[in-house]
């Protein structure tokens, strides 16, 4: 274990070594919200509710994207592939560790970073949004939701590294992050939240995982998910972290055998 | 000032040509970056479609005028992405922390043009037509009455709009040069930029007057798009071409400006 906390030190000083990145990160999510905020404004100028949602809940929604996005959000598909296109990981194969440990040592050190400047950032924005438009967010949903990001943030990063390992095998790598975030977008709730599309529709995207990563927790901060069903739902999302916990470690044992080690 | 506008295109036809072969030689992930970029437009098109299941009008603008704004949007955003933003202005922040700006530095071209409009990325292309279908499905549907005289105006209108994104797309970018290792700031750039797929109306008070004149983005797409369905204000013409000047010649000034805190990280 002692070499994976040495590797989230060296990673924490890293990342905290740039922490105006992180702020113009801040900035660039803020923005998304400012412009979602307008249309949503827009709309309930000549609407009371749409399916569901108030003026209130629908803010709510949009606020905590960002919020929850710090939790649950993971980047490994953005650099990793490249890695291994490039050949990088051959130093890292014959070390004495994980490389999979190692890239969630790294994704966690990325993760008590944003705790670290986000997070506080957030918390005051959304604040001040809520006042301003007069949301309802409870204490104890919003522990709730944080709990439940945990296991959130487990399935991601197992999708992701799923995704990232297959680039043993695709010769092209840099769009199958932009891929899985496009899928995330739709089917994690990101561009609309997923209970106001037709009941036909609802029921296909209750089929698959990557509602847990974002629509599932901001539901449960939002405290409109009924005790029992969360119970019901996170069992749910357990199988699902299993299985890309599972399809990770096959992906990383066949992708060896296809490794090239290029450029070494 | 005009041979040296010929010069630049003649360099860029050069440009192109060499970017068609870097294609060519990677024909799975263009067809792979196609799909992506389809996608991506792909969603937008479904949350439009999510939000008319609920709704009957947004500002004023009902499903086929907003499938018009999309379709003009994804025309627009793939025009400014894929000449300026993805191969050239996102790898500005590298560039200034590693040192690579030299070289550019050194050739006998304009720099800002040698930064910016470097290699284009041709899977726009496809994504752009696939705009301009949206667009047009968008029209016949809706059964709007097509107006031949629109057509040039929008494209004026259009055409200043990009070259605004353009210019607020460098400075963004530019500040790259004060802060250290600033990789996102491109991206920063990209989603101020991407608020102009809002249908103008959605801005009252004093947020309309800023998106009109400081940042300029009601010229981008939302514009163009009511003067296809037939709503021309003639006063956007004159407008739309004062603000592209303004805003070109302001960011060539910007960029001269923050290449004089640039000191080569390499040598």
């Amino acid at each position: 274990m002692k070499k994976y906390w040495v590797d989230l030190k060296i990673s924490l000083a890293n990342n905290l070594e740039y922490r105006g990145q992180l702020f113009v990160w801040f900035l660039n999510e803020f923005v998304g919200l400012v412009s979602t905020i307008f249309i949503w404004t827009a709309i309930f100028r000549t609407n009371t509710s749409v399916g569901t949602y108030n003026f209130q809940s629908i803010i709510s929604y949009f606020i905590l994207i960002p919020l929850i996005g710090a939790f649950t959000g993971v980047f490994v598909s953005d650099y990793f592939p490249r890695k291994i296109k490039n050949g990088e990981i051959s130093s890292d194969i014959v070390k004495p560790y994980s490389v999979t440990g190692l890239i969630f040592v790294d994704t966690v050190s990325v993760k008590i970073t944003q705790f670290t400047i986000k997070v506080p950032i957030y918390l005051v924005a959304g604040y001040l949004l809520a006042n301003y438009f007069r949301l309802e967010l409870y204490f104890t949903h919003l522990l709730e939701a944080m709990f439940v990001c945990i296991f959130s943030f487990l399935l991601h990063f197992f999708i992701d590294l799923a995704i990232s390992y297959s680039a043993f095998w695709f010769q092209e790598v840099w769009s199958l992050g932009l891929l899985i975030s496009v899928i995330i977008t739709v089917f994690g709730g990101l561009a609309f939240p997923l209970d106001l599309v037709p009941e036909g529709v609802r029921t296909l995207f209750s089929f698959l995982p990557f509602r847990f990563i974002f629509y599932f927790p901001i539901k449960i901060a939002q405290g409109q998910v009924p005790p029992e069903m969360i119970l019901k739902e996170f069992f749910q999302m357990l199988v699902w972290i299993g299985v890309f916990f599972l399809l990770c470690r096959l992906l990383w044992k066949n992708g060896l055998k296809k490794y090239g080690a290029y450029g070494n | 000032m005009a041979t040296s506008v010929v010069r630049h295109l003649k360099v860029y036809w050069k440009l192109v040509r060499f970017a068609v072969s870097l294609e060519l030689e990677y024909r799975f992930a263009y067809i792979l970056e196609v799909f992506v970029e389809l996608a991506f437009f792909a969603v937008t098109l479904m949350g439009l479609r999510v939000l008319f299941w609920n709704v009957s009008e947004v500002a004023g603008w009902d499903y086929y005028e907003l499938m018009v704004l999309s379709g003009v949007n994804m025309v627009f955003s793939e025009l400014l992405l894929g000449t300026s933003f993805i191969f050239n202005l996102r790898s500005l922040p590298y560039k200034i922390v590693r040192g690579d700006l030299d070289i550019i530095l050194t050739k006998p071209i304009n720099s800002q043009f040698a930064v910016s409009l470097w290699r284009p990325y041709f899977a726009m292309v496809p994504s752009a037509l696939a705009g301009a279908f949206i667009a047009y499905l968008g029209f016949s549907k809706g059964g709007f009455s097509f107006h031949l005289a629109n057509v040039p105006a929008s494209l004026l209108i259009f055409g200043c709009g990009l070259i605004m994104a353009y210019s607020i797309g460098v400075i963004v970018t530019s500040l790259a040069f004060w802060f250290t290792n600033a990789t996102p700031l491109p991206m920063l750039a990209q989603q101020v930029l991407f608020m102009s797929k809002n249908p103008a109306a959605v801005f009252t008070g004093a947020w309309r007057m800023i998106f009109m004149t400081i940042l300029p983005i009601a010229f981008m797409v939302s514009f163009p798009s009511s003067v296809l369905l037939g709503d021309l204000q003639l006063w956007w013409l004159p407008a739309s071409l004062v603000l592209a000047v303004v805003f070109l010649k302001s960011s060539n000034l910007f960029w001269n400006f923050a290449l004089k805190k640039y000191s080569s990280a390499s040598s």
